[in-house]
């Protein structure tokens, strides 16, 4: 039995110790050296060392000998701040022009409320369901680029709770509300966890590259990579603040029939489906081009941007502080 | 400094100096008053009636103190934020049918108050103020 040391480069992320030292048996990551130690009783220096890389190489760590000179890299933040604002800038254009205003007559029939869908997910409830996704998805891909389980769960949990719900809330009728208090304090949670998650994809924490005590890091790991986290967050969707999503909660409240509330809240969450959808895989396949790392510090200010907007906009709702938006 | 980085930053803070004057109130003013008179006295009581649909309108409207005072919100296939009614300071949150009126009781409002109304999620909102 020998211990070796090697230079690892690429552990960008605090939680790669964990999946690093998760594949390779008997390693243990020292993430501010950028080393690892390893044991092996039967391979020999090289050998090991190409194992290792091997077995690393689909995410993207690489190993070896002597330290790895840091190419001189062009810090992107200098780009991806104006982009991300760039997109934020379109959203509140889109917003503000009244294009989603149009009315949609009759009763509310599957088709209708799946085109309230479709402008639903262009309307500023994509500020906290769509940033909600986009920071998700990155951060989730950010550790392990081929990890597209979590988004798959998401969706498919996001599309069940709003039928059942749905279909709830036709079965109960009328005698319930829908709390409002409720649904903007998620509203804040959900904004305070995309400003987190907005601030560590841009990067702000990698500087110091805080390391969490082992223990800690574990359990922010099961979190994130459980399989119920995607499931319960997907489910909890349905109650985030979103004005066509309350709406249409109302349509299946006064349908008094389980099947017509379970239809309605369906075809509402397919017609939000394309947007969401195209935010999740959006991710996907940026995060396998060469534009990698400045996708994940735009989305970074995006989701920021965002965050914020939805924070302020929860606030309002709860009259903590006057209206000042006039979208 | 670098080129680029003064490049960023100058058009980063063009930018979200546009987005706050954008969905800032203040750029919105013009449409203020109602060109329909939409508050009457009847019986004594008196109706202010807004319209919730993509927003509100009027988004001030004006009404005299000390008479019992409704609010009629008036929908017409409202699906977007402005069915979730909330009027933090008297307490009201209220979802407003798609098609309808839903008529709310304000009470007796003391001089000079301001009453502000919003949506669920704070970004279209309308004021009443009290003469």
């Amino acid at each position: 039995m020998k211990t070796y040391t090697f230079h690892i480069s690429g552990t960008h992320c605090a939680s790669c110790k964990i999946l690093i030292e998760d594949i390779l048996d008997s390693a243990t990551v020292d993430l501010k050296k950028e080393t690892i130690k390893i044991q092996s009783h039967d391979l020999d220096e090289d050998a090991l060392l190409e194992k290792i890389n091997n077995k690393l190489k689909t995410h993207n760590y690489e190993v070896s000998k002597e330290k790895q000179l840091k190419v001189n890299k062009v810090d992107l933040s200098w780009q991806a701040i104006p982009i991300g604002l760039v997109f934020l800038f379109l959203f509140f254009i889109l917003q503000k022009s009244g294009i989603l205003n149009f009315g949609i007559g009759g009763s509310v029939t599957p088709t209708t409320s799946f085109i309230i869908g479709v402008i639903a997910s262009f309307s500023s409830c994509l500020a906290v369901v769509g940033g909600l996704i986009l920071s998700l998805s990155a951060k989730v891909l950010s550790d392990d680029t081929n990890n597209k389980k979590p988004i798959y769960l998401f969706h498919i949990a996001r599309l069940v709770s709003f039928a059942v719900f749905g279909g709830v809330l036709g079965f109960i009728g009328k005698s319930i509300g829908i709390n409002f208090v409720l649904s903007s304090v998620l509203g804040i949670i959900a904004a305070l966890i995309m400003i987190i998650l907005g601030l560590n994809l841009f990067g702000i924490f990698k500087k110091n590259k805080i390391t969490l005590p082992h223990g800690m890091f574990n359990f922010f790991r099961k979190v994130e990579h459980s399989f119920w986290a995607p499931i319960v967050i997907g489910a909890a969707t349905f109650l985030l603040p979103c004005g066509f999503t309350q709406s249409m909660q109302v349509v299946a409240l006064s349908s008094e029939s389980f099947i017509k509330g379970f239809m309605i809240m369906l075809f509402f969450a397919l017609g939000t489906l394309p947007v969401l959808l195209l935010l999740s895989f959006g991710s996907v396949s940026f995060v396998h081009s060469k534009y990698k790392d400045l996708f994940f510090k735009v989305a970074g200010v995006v989701v920021l941007g965002l965050g914020i907007f939805a924070l302020l906009s929860a606030f309002v709702g709860l009259g903590i502080i006057k209206p000042f938006f006039n979208i | 400094m670098n080129k680029n980085i003064i490049i960023s930053l100058i058009i980063s803070a063009a930018l979200i100096t546009s987005m706050i004057f954008f969905v800032g109130n203040k750029s919105n003013n013009s449409s203020g008053l109602p060109s329909i008179p939409n508050v009457s006295v009847i019986d004594g009581v008196q109706y202010v009636t807004i319209n919730a649909r993509g927003g509100y309108s009027p988004k001030v409207s004006t009404i005299k103190p000390g008479i019992p005072t409704k609010l009629i919100m008036k929908t017409n296939n409202t699906y977007d934020c402005s069915a979730a009614l909330s009027i933090p300071s008297l307490g009201i949150r209220k979802m407003l049918q798609p098609v309808g009126e839903e008529v709310v009781d304000l009470g007796s409002i003391e001089p000079g108050k301001k009453i502000d109304g919003t949506c669920s999620m704070g970004m279209y909102n309308f004021k009443i103020i009290v003469e």
